[in-house]
């Protein structure tokens, strides 16, 4: 505990110590009201009912969060690893677009369809070959059970009841389902129509690719924020069920203090909101 | 299911990232979409972050309009580290206020704030008794 003003439990009676934080706790009509709605109809009795009303709910909290954590490690291992395959799939599809550009050169050369004949059947076998690449690579593909790849989806819980969560729908990156056609590169216009179906899954597996790494950034933010606040609760669980006298009141006063000299400023807004919030000052022209 | 929020005459409202100001009539919007929204009276400006729950209210504020929140992650949680440590009572509203702010509820976890800052308003109350 840094800062505030905390005195060993022998320097003052218990009684009195206990009345001290007893009578700021409950000084608050919000307090009493919220812990009224939670059930604790009786915390405002006495001091340990006080106490045992605010660590229980510290505990509560903290198992919602560990409840939430597991789902937070488990997504962001399914969306980490879908990323990684995405990116192998567009890899693939950029090798299966560069056979096409191979194969159109070869044709757009004087007699080129006869003159490469064989160079351009080599690249529709190897452009085949790279579809059944990438569809065999989604086929055995699985993360925790999922394959965002073939479209299925992931549901990741931000509450335990289930009541707020983050639906992340894949998207089906097989050749057949992106509407890639059979490989025919008997012509120019074949050719180009191969290859604009190449583009087509390119943006696809990008906008996947988007999708699943926005989710996962979302997620990171919010498993970040869930550990720090489970380890505010572990702090403040551990101190109420810890032998301790502390006046609120004072030390409030004390924080109230410090926190307005110098010595702790900061600027709290960063520039783009400050600009944003700083337009409500703006005087309406008409 | 849209929003529905009437405006009065000039009054000022943000939705996104922009600050659209009323005509000098009534509006009524409705507004779909997810997309930060404040309404004039909801809104702090910094100068009034006075004490170290309204702090807390304007971060959370910060965080609700920011494109990345998590910038705002270590401000926000060293004060609050400051001010449960002085009050642990506010354990309690920050419990919920976190529980928001996670499902990416900014703006409940504001109308929360505001409970915290009733709360505090309290103790600083019984601090000048005590005086």
């Amino acid at each position: 505990m840094q800062g505030v003003r905390i005195t060993p439990d022998f320097v003052a009676p218990r009684k009195e110590k206990a009345h001290i934080m007893y009578k700021s706790l409950f000084a608050s009509g919000p307090l009493s009201t919220y812990l009224n709605r939670l059930g604790y109809a009786d915390a405002d009795r006495s001091y340990e009912s006080a106490s045992s009303a605010i660590l229980d709910i510290a505990k509560k909290s903290k198992r919602d969060y560990l409840h939430i954590l597991q789902g937070f490690d488990t997504s962001l291992d399914t969306l980490d690893s879908s990323v990684e395959m995405v990116q192998t799939v567009i890899g693939f599809l950029e090798e299966a677009g560069g056979l096409c550009v191979r194969a159109r050169n070869y044709i757009e050369e004087p007699d080129g369809l006869t003159k490469y004949k064989d160079k351009i059947s080599e690249a529709q076998d190897w452009y085949m070959r790279t579809l059944s690449k990438i569809d065999d690579a989604i086929n055995t593909f699985s993360s925790g059970g999922v394959n965002l790849l073939t479209g299925q989806s992931i549901s990741t819980r931000f509450d335990a009841e289930d009541s707020s969560t983050l639906q992340t729908q894949g998207l089906d990156l097989r050749s057949q389902s992106l509407g890639i056609r059979t490989a025919d590169f008997s012509s120019l216009h074949n050719v180009q129509n191969s290859r604009v179906d190449i583009a087509n899954a390119i943006d696809l597996a990008v906008t996947l690719r988007n999708i699943l790494s926005s989710d996962s950034a979302t997620i990171r933010t919010r498993q970040e924020f869930s550990e720090i606040a489970m380890s505010m609760l572990t702090q403040i669980s551990d101190f109420l069920s810890s032998p301790h006298s502390l006046d609120e009141v004072a030390s409030y006063r004390d924080l109230t203090a410090d926190l307005a000299t110098d010595e702790f400023f900061f600027e709290l807004a960063e520039d783009p909101q400050y600009s944003l919030i700083q337009n409500f000052k703006a005087p309406v022209v008409s | 299911m849209a929003l529905i929020i009437d405006l009065k005459p000039e009054e000022k409202i943000l939705i996104g990232s922009a600050v659209i100001t009323n005509d000098k009539q009534r509006t009524r919007l409705n507004i779909s979409g997810d997309t930060p929204i404040l309404r004039e009276k909801d809104v702090m400006q910094e100068e009034e972050a006075t004490t170290p729950c309204r702090k807390i209210y304007f971060l959370i504020q910060c965080m609700y309009l920011a494109r990345n929140p998590r910038e705002y992650h270590p401000k926000y949680f060293e004060l609050l580290k400051m001010i449960q440590n002085a009050a642990p009572s506010t354990a309690v509203f920050f419990a919920r206020i976190n529980a928001h702010i996670v499902q990416g509820l900014y703006y409940k976890s504001l109308r929360d704030a505001r409970d915290l800052i009733t709360h505090e308003d309290e103790l600083l109350k019984a601090s000048q008794a005590q005086i």
